[in-house]
């Protein structure tokens, strides 16, 4: 039986869409539940159900076969996974974001402090175009940062923009796109290939359903 | 406040290295034995290697300085050394150099450690155990089959039988690349693609590049599944003579495996496109149940060997021992350990002598004692 990891959190819902549009049925109000661990589908699928930045982490070391997981996570973790599909789903961007008309340049008045959640994400970016900053990690609620003094700017996920509105913030830069990606461990690829196969064969024609339906 | 630091730091392992005992030892040691005795059956010789070389002995396994894969140090005449990352090169430069002179091919295998610095992702590991052996000089595709049937002997002496050994091809990826004229950020964007199965990276990058559709395609193929030999010859006819060869070599190897019934533990995957800078043909990866990660891993470097004055071609294949009793252990093999009890030799009276000429008598004849 394979195992599949999925996130908790603001991509459970649209994969769970997905997933359901695939065949494989797995219960409403899943938040509310205290199972980590359920079958569903068929042939009988087990969905484990971990925080978000842990399912690259699950795959890699090959305790799930595969995975949904954000592209931030994904790239942050550094996971040696496979990622053969882009599931389209929970489409945002990882911006740099601070309040209107600061400035991200080097001016001579100190380093640039920026918060985020994605530490490594954030030192690349800025270190691809030779401007040092300080990265301060955070676990959330990153949006309070600039307005309490403890950063200059945000590096964080966007949808609609309004969080940002709401706490004073702009977007400065974009960093890139973001959505949901599907997954695999290489061992597992290699010792249940086909099974796997099948799996993302459906989850792609489960795609084109949704799609359809948009 | 200084003494307490320095106790502190005689209690603890400094991160990424380990030690083991009892047990553990007994266990790992086992598995060793067991692999070793196999390669030695094949006619494989140990070699011992040292655990620094320069830098540039390296240069080929971690690439430039700047990736930090490697530990480096300052020698007492001021030449910068590595702390070895990679046994290959050193048997390599071995082989090219002390060894210059003796029949080819040479058969030789190696059992110890390298170091790796951890990098930004683990706070893991850094030190492990490898277990490899190499074949220098002799007919190429022999010389292929005979480490990948010899490795997966060595794992089933081991007691892993359930093992899977991909097949790739270092050539194949560089040729393509050359036919289709890329430059080398492209190169690296379809490297990196196809290594994760990216598509959609695999796609923009070669419509930016304006590649041909029918080279494309044969991009594409390098991630699909390949289930029989036979798929690998209709990949070949549009893809250029240097990649047709490498296909004809793999296909010969796969066959050949099937043929001595390996069919079910050997499948080929044209997608393995990392690994170390050195390789040149064939690849082989083995994977197990039970871990995420190729628990071995090897493959053809001609090139090699030149670098350290002598051109001869090479195949080799090592194991990584934590992997691999990792495997064993999630696949319920337990390697034998037990050794053969201890007779307990008590002194009569308070004569320590009397207890030693007893435990001597014993020794002397071969049985195991120990002092009470």
């Amino acid at each position: 039986m394979l195992s599949v990891a999925l996130p908790t959190g603001r991509l459970l819902k649209p994969a769970r869409a997905l997933l359901s549009l695939g065949g494989w049925k797995l219960p409403v109000r899943l938040e509310e539940r205290r199972r980590l661990i359920l079958e569903a589908g068929k042939p009988p699928t087990r969905f484990i159900f971990v925080k978000p930045s842990d399912v690259p982490v699950y795959v890699e070391y090959g305790i799930a076969d595969a995975g949904i997981a954000g592209a931030d996570v994904l790239w942050e973790s550094m996971a040696d996974v496979l990622e053969p599909l882009d599931l389209e789903i929970g489409r945002c961007r990882l911006v740099v974001a601070g309040r209107n008309g600061q400035s991200l340049a080097i001016d001579g008045t100190g380093t640039l402090r920026v918060a985020t959640k994605y530490p490594r994400l954030t030192r690349e970016h800025f270190h691809a175009r030779g401007q040092h900053v300080e990265v301060i990690p955070l676990g959330g609620s990153v949006e309070l940062a600039p307005q309490l003094g403890l950063a200059d700017v945000i590096v964080d996920l966007v949808e609609s923009g309004r969080t940002l509105a709401e706490n004073g913030l702009v977007v400065l830069e974009e960093i890139g796109a973001i959505s949901a990606r599907w997954i695999l461990n290489r061992s597992r690829m290699a010792m249940c290939g086909d099974e796997i196969e099948r799996m993302t064969d459906r989850l792609s024609r489960a795609m084109l359903a949704m799609r359809r339906k948009k | 406040m200084v003494r307490n630091t320095r106790s502190r730091l005689l209690q603890r392992v400094p991160s990424g290295v380990q030690h083991y005992g009892l047990a553990e030892v007994r266990r790992r040691r086992a598995v060793e034995a067991a692999l070793t005795a196999s390669l030695r059956g094949w006619s494989y010789e140990e070699v011992i290697l040292p655990i620094l070389d320069y830098e540039e002995v390296f240069r080929r396994s971690v690439g430039d300085r700047s990736n930090g894969r490697m530990y480096r140090l300052i020698d007492p005449e001021g030449h910068v050394v590595g702390v070895r990352p990679d046994l290959t090169p050193l048997v390599a430069k071995l082989v090219a150099t002390g060894l210059r002179g003796e029949r080819l091919p040479i058969r030789v295998f190696y059992s110890g450690e390298v170091v790796r610095p951890q990098g930004p992702k683990t706070l893991g590991q850094g030190e492990f155990h490898q277990i490899g052996f190499e074949q220098v000089g002799g007919d190429s595709s022999p010389a292929d089959l005979e480490i990948a049937v010899v490795a997966l002997e060595a794992l089933r002496a081991a007691g892993l039988i359930s093992a899977r050994m991909m097949l790739g091809h270092s050539g194949i990826l560089p040729a393509l690349v050359r036919k289709a004229g890329l430059r080398p950020e492209t190169t690296s964007e379809v490297e990196r693609s196809i290594d994760r199965h990216r598509h959609q990276g695999l796609e923009a990058a070669l419509s930016r590049a304006c590649v041909a559709t029918p080279l494309k395609r044969v991009f594409r193929a390098l991630m699909r599944r390949t289930r029989r030999p036979q798929d690998l010859a209709a990949l070949g006819k549009q893809a250029g003579s240097t990649v047709e060869r490498c296909l004809l070599e793999l296909r010969r190897l796969w066959e050949d495996l099937q043929d001595l019934g390996y069919g079910d533990q050997v499948g080929v995957d044209l997608a393995e496109v990392g690994g170390f800078g050195y390789y040149t043909g064939v690849r082989f990866r083995v994977y197990a149940n039970g871990v995420g990660f190729a628990v071995g891993g090897g493959g053809r470097y001609d090139k090699l060997l030149e670098h350290f004055g002598s051109a001869q071609p090479a195949v080799g294949f090592s194991f990584g021992l934590d992997r691999l009793l990792r495997a064993l252990e999630a696949t319920g093999v337990t390697p034998a350990t037990a050794s053969v009890p201890a007779r307990a030799v008590r002194s009569p009276g308070h004569s320590r002598v009397g207890a030693l000429e007893q435990a001597l008598d014993l020794r002397r004849r071969g049985k195991r004692v120990r002092l009470c």
